[in-house]
C-alpha cells in the first residue's frame, strides 16, 4: 500500500509505503539481489550473469506509477492521495564488495550519464514534478543492502528541502539580480579556506553552514539547472570531482565512510527556473571515526542543526586527502 | 551508451546500459572466482525485450 497524507502543520506530504516493511535487510552476499544472477543460481533482481550499470524499477517502491488507492479516506484537514510516482534502484557495478569510491572514474562517468538519462526520461513524465537522484551508503545511514547502488525519486510534488531552496534562490536574485549559488560558490572561492577541490567545471567546499562535519557541496562553475544542461567535458568534469570527495572521504579515517548524497535539480513542472542552481550536496554522518552525527531533539524537533566542528577546519583535513584522479590508468585530468 | 530494456515477470521495468568500447571497471580481488564461466542460467527468466523508454 502506498499513499500521500498532507501534513496541514509543516504544509507538506508524508508517505506511507507499509510494504516497505518487510523489504530485503542486509541478506548474505551469496543472496545479494542486486548482483547478477550466476548460471545456476540465486535468481537475484537482474536476470543476466553479468552487466555494466543496470536501471530498474524498486520491488518496494514508495512510490507507484499505478499506485492502489489510499488505505483510509482523506478528510478537508487531512487530504490523502495516491502515492504516485517512480522509484527506481540504479546499480553502480555488479562488483558486490565494491563502493562507488572504488570504482575507476570512468564508471562514474558511465553513471553520470545514466543519471542524465534517467531525469531526462522521468522529466517527461506528466505526472512527475521532482526527479531526486540520491544514494544512502552504510549501515549507519540505514542501508539495507550492502551491494553498491543508488536511487532515483521521482516525486508528484517538488519536495519540501528543494522548496525552499527554490525559495531562497528566487528572494535573493530578486533583491540583487545574482543567482544565490553562484554568490556562495564566489564566496566560498574567495575566501578559500573551505573549499575542498575544484576543477575546470566544479568546486567542492564544506559551505560556511555546513550542518554536518563533513558535509560537501559540490557546486558547478557555469549557472545551470540540471543534468541534462551540462555538455560532455562537465559530466566528465563531475564524475572526476565525485571521484575526488569520495576517496578523500575514505582516507579521512581509513575506512568505507557512510554519507548520503543527493543531487538537487531544477523541478520537472514546467515551471521557469533558471534562477536555480545545481548542486550536488554530501551529507555523511560520521564525526570521528567512531562517533555520529545523530540528528536529535534539536535538528528533528525544531530544525536547527548543531554542528560540534569549524568547517573551515574540516576542509583543511578533507583537502590535505585529495588526490589527482587518473583516467584510463595514466596521469590524466587533475581535480 | 545504449540501453535494452525488459519488462520482469512482476511487471516492473529493467534497463541495461552498456558502454561498448568503453573501459570496464576491473573486477576487485574479492570477486575473483564470482561469476566464473559462461552459459545461460538454469531458471531462464520471465523476460521480453522492449523498445527502451
Amino acid at each position: 500500500m502506498s499513499e500521500l497524507r498532507w501534513n496541514p502543520l509543516m504544509g507538506e506530504w508524508v508517505a506511507t509505503a507499509t510494504h516497505r516493511q518487510e523489504r530485503t535487510f542486509l541478506p548474505p552476499a551469496d543472496f545479494c539481489p542486486l548482483c547478477p544472477t550466476k548460471p545456476g543460481g540465486f535468481p537475484t533482481e537482474v536476470p543476466e550473469p553479468d552487466y555494466d550499470i543496470v536501471v530498474f524499477e524498486n520491488r518496494f517502491p514508495s512510490l507507484k506509477s499505478d499506485p492502489p488507492a489510499p488505505a483510509v479516506e482523506g478528510t478537508e484537514l487531512y487530504p490523502v492521495r495516491p502515492g504516485r510516482g517512480v522509484c527506481e534502484v540504479v546499480l553502480y557495478t555488479p562488483h558486490h564488495h565494491a563502493t562507488l569510491t572504488d570504482e575507476p572514474v570512468e564508471q562514474i562517468y558511465k553513471l553520470v550519464r545514466v543519471w542524465t538519462d534517467r531525469f531526462s526520461a522521468l522529466d517527461a513524465l506528466p505526472f512527475v514534478k521532482y526527479v531526486f537522484v540520491f544514494e544512502n551508503k552504510g549501515e549507519a545511514i540505514g542501508v539495507t543492502l550492502h551491494h553498491p547502488h543508488g536511487q532515483i525519486y521521482a516525486y508528484p510534488f517538488v519536495p519540501p528541502r528543494v522548496l525552499k531552496e527554490l525559495e531562497q534562490s528566487s528572494a535573493h536574485r530578486e533583491r540583487t539580480g545574482r543567482c544565490l549559488v553562484c554568490d556562495i560558490m564566489g564566496e566560498e572561492r574567495r575566501d578559500g579556506r573551505r573549499v575542498v577541490a575544484e576543477n575546470d567545471s566544479f568546486v567542492s567546499f564544506i559551505p560556511f553552514f555546513a550542518r554536518y562535519p563533513y558535509e560537501v557541496l559540490v557546486s558547478s562553475k557555469r549557472h545551470l539547472q540540471a543534468l541534462t544542461d551540462m555538455e560532455e567535458g562537465e559530466r566528465r568534469d563531475l564524475a572526476a570531482m565525485l571521484k575526488t570527495i569520495l576517496v578523500a572521504y575514505d582516507k579521512l579515517f581509513d575506512l568505507s565512510f557512510p554519507y548520503m548524497m543527493v543531487l538537487h535539480q531544477r523541478p520537472s513542472d514546467g515551471g521557469r527556473y533558471d534562477h536555480y542552481h545545481f548542486h550536488t550536496e554530501f551529507y555523511p554522518p560520521l564525526r570521528t571515526a567512531n562517533k555520529l552525527k545523530y540528528l536529535a531533539g534539536s535538528e528533528t524537533g525544531a530544525g536547527m542543526f548543531i554542528n560540534d566542528t569549524l568547517a573551515e577546519e574540516k576542509a583543511a583535513e578533507l583537502r590535505s586527502r585529495v588526490a589527482p584522479v587518473v583516467w584510463g590508468g595514466e596521469k590524466g585530468k587533475e581535480s | 551508451m545504449e540501453k535494452r530494456q525488459i519488462r520482469l515477470a512482476d511487471g516492473r521495468y529493467l534497463i541495461f546500459y552498456t558502454f561498448e568500447g568503453e573501459l570496464s571497471a576491473p573486477r576487485p580481488r574479492s570477486d575473483v572466482g564470482e561469476n566464473e564461466g559462461s552459459g545461460t542460467a538454469e531458471r531462464e527468466p520471465e523476460a521480453e525485450e522492449e523498445r527502451g523508454v
